[in-house]
């Protein structure tokens, strides 16, 4: 039932992507997202989903499998393109009734569902090739200057790495929860929306106690092993730039170079 | 009753974490019939029980419960889910209402019975597990382990199904609560006229309970068959990751010893009246 998310999995591999050190990949994300909506007109999604495939075809994750990460939301896609193509005022080409469409309201739909499905494919590529543990180390170096400012970076990057890690155990357990209620006759995919809001608490109870079970459990482990927070602490793996990182950053800058022109030169679509 | 005609079932169908859980498993399991399930830890166990209340839809083959075959449309899923109650493992994790009472009777409710009607079969049902009445007005977040487990298959009791599955109703209770519950199972199985799958790593469990013993390996069926053909393989079980029940063991140790006994022991029980006489 809910095999199909594929934001926060991680698939392990030893491909160009694999190996960028994850500060790279961040700023890069960063960079590209910055990009996705920086974009004005069609050219420079063309530009960008040339980039992505690129960046697909090298990581040698099944370009099936990202996209099949697009589908829980879907209907959230659907919807923000319906809004903008016919809420949106200006230049009318069609009407009935009180629907309109109008041009703005075309190249905006398009805009909307275009930025929306890229950020996810972006943001799903960085998960897949990059471990949860890696990526909120690369967070908490990336955040590291701002320890200056008092702020706690490290502690920010545990937490994060614990939310990551719990992802798919509680999608595991909710699942199961499912299927128990299920076979107790519970009928959670059918029935109106009222029907099916209450249909959930006999699953959202029992995932909220077995997750809080799971904290303290995991808060008493931690404590086992006498964890103390970031001061002091060393590192088994320490992050190290390399050549492959260069490469990725000059490819990222030629891309930015490349949007930024694009815009120039073609203007607003 | 339960019928599997060549089902196959893969995770993760198509992916990169594909996984073929179920390989062409055909079975029969009559009316009324206790059901001892044994494998290795990822032999398809669990991916079968759940086929056979149609939490999960084979990829090939036909699921055939009472004469009804799952993957035909005009079969309601959720009637065959009354009929064939599954008790997952830990189940005490779906326990969520504010009394045991109100949760027991959850299962029957969605049944469409009335009030009245669910907390008659709700109090039958945990009779039947041995969940003491004063209980059942308590939060079930206040019960010990064992009684939780009680409870929990109270739930899937009280939609009085025609076959329990149980996926290791005693994993992780104590001696006493093990062995409590089993004998439950065991007496409703022959009180309720229940046919019963019981799912266990426990090869003394199955040995003293089941009619036949189903062995899954790697997705297929290794054996299924009456406890002593099962254990007479004990060399085979080995291999595939199993065992044969431990006086079954100590027996085939004494028989090399040169202890004149025969074979086919699993229970403690049989050694007992075999041994017996030949030490007094």
């Amino acid at each position: 039932m809910l095999k199909d998310i594929t934001l926060g999995q991680y698939f392990p591999g030893d491909s160009f992507i694999h190996r960028l050190d994850p500060r790279t990949k961040i700023l890069i994300i960063i960079a590209y997202v910055v990009m996705v909506f920086l974009i004005q007109n069609f050219i420079g999604y063309l530009a960008l989903a040339l980039f992505l495939a690129l960046c697909v075809a090298v990581s040698g994750i099944s370009p099936k499998y990202l996209i099949r990460g697009l589908k829980p939301i879907l209907v959230f896609i659907v919807f923000t393109g319906i809004f903008n193509l016919f809420l949106t005022p200006g230049e009318e080409i069609w009407r009935w009734g009180f629907l309109k469409i109008t041009v703005e309201g075309v190249r905006f739909a398009a805009f909307m569902v275009l930025r929306l499905i890229f950020l996810i494919l972006g943001t799903s590529l960085l998960t897949l090739t990059t471990s949860p543990i890696a990526l909120t180390d690369g967070m908490e170096r990336l955040l590291s200057p701002f320890k200056k400012v008092h702020l706690p970076s490290h502690e920010i990057a545990m937490m994060m790495t614990i939310a990551l890690r719990f992802i798919p155990t509680l999608l595991d357990e909710t699942d199961k929860i499912m299927k128990a209620q299920s076979a107790r006759g519970a009928s959670i995919d059918s029935g109106g929306i009222f029907s099916r809001a209450k249909a959930m608490v006999p699953i959202l109870i029992p995932l909220f106690i077995s997750a809080f079970r799971r904290a303290d459990e995991l808060a008493t482990a931690m404590e086992c092993r006498c964890y103390r927070g970031g001061e002091g602490r060393t590192r088994l793996y320490e992050l190290k730039f390399g050549a492959v990182d260069v490469l990725g950053w000059i490819y990222m800058a030629v891309l930015l170079a490349a949007v930024i022109a694009i815009n120039m030169i073609f203007g607003k679509f | 009753m339960i019928k599997l005609e060549n089902v196959s079932y893969t995770y993760m169908s198509g992916g990169p974490f594909e996984k073929k859980a179920l390989d062409g498993v055909s079975l029969h399991i009559n009316e009324g019939e206790f059901i001892g399930v044994i494998g290795h830890t990822g032999s398809g166990k669990s991916t079968m029980i759940q086929l056979l209340n149609g939490l999960l839809k084979p990829e090939s083959g036909k699921v055939i419960i009472d004469g009804q075959d799952l993957s035909e449309k005009k079969v309601n899923i959720r009637d065959i889910r009354f009929k064939v109650g599954l008790c997952m493992q830990y189940p005490e994790y779906q326990l969520f209402e504010e009394t045991v009472l109100k949760d027991i009777c959850f299962g029957p409710l969605n049944m469409g019975l009335s009030q009245k009607e669910a907390e008659e079969r709700a109090k039958f049902a945990a009779n039947m597990t041995g969940l003491p009445e004063e209980l059942l007005d308590k939060s079930p977040f206040d019960l010990s382990g064992g009684q939780k487990r009680r409870a929990a298959i109270a739930g899937i009791l009280a939609m009085e199904p025609k076959v329990l599955i149980l996926d290791e109703p005693t994993a992780g209770l104590d001696p006493a609560g093990r062995d409590e519950i089993l004998f439950k199972i065991r007496d409703m199985h022959k009180r309720m006229k229940l046919t019963v799958l019981l799912v266990s790593h426990s090869m003394e469990d199955v040995a003293k309970l089941a009619d036949r013993i189903l062995v899954l390996n790697g997705g297929r069926v290794e054996m299924f068959g009456r406890p002593r053909e099962v254990f007479a393989q004990s060399a085979r079980l080995r291999e595939i990751g199993l065992n044969v029940p431990q006086i079954t063991m100590a027996a085939d140790r004494l028989r090399a010893a040169g202890v004149d006994i025969p074979e086919g022991i699993y229970t403690v029980g049989d050694c007992y009246r075999i041994l017996l006489p030949m030490l007094t």
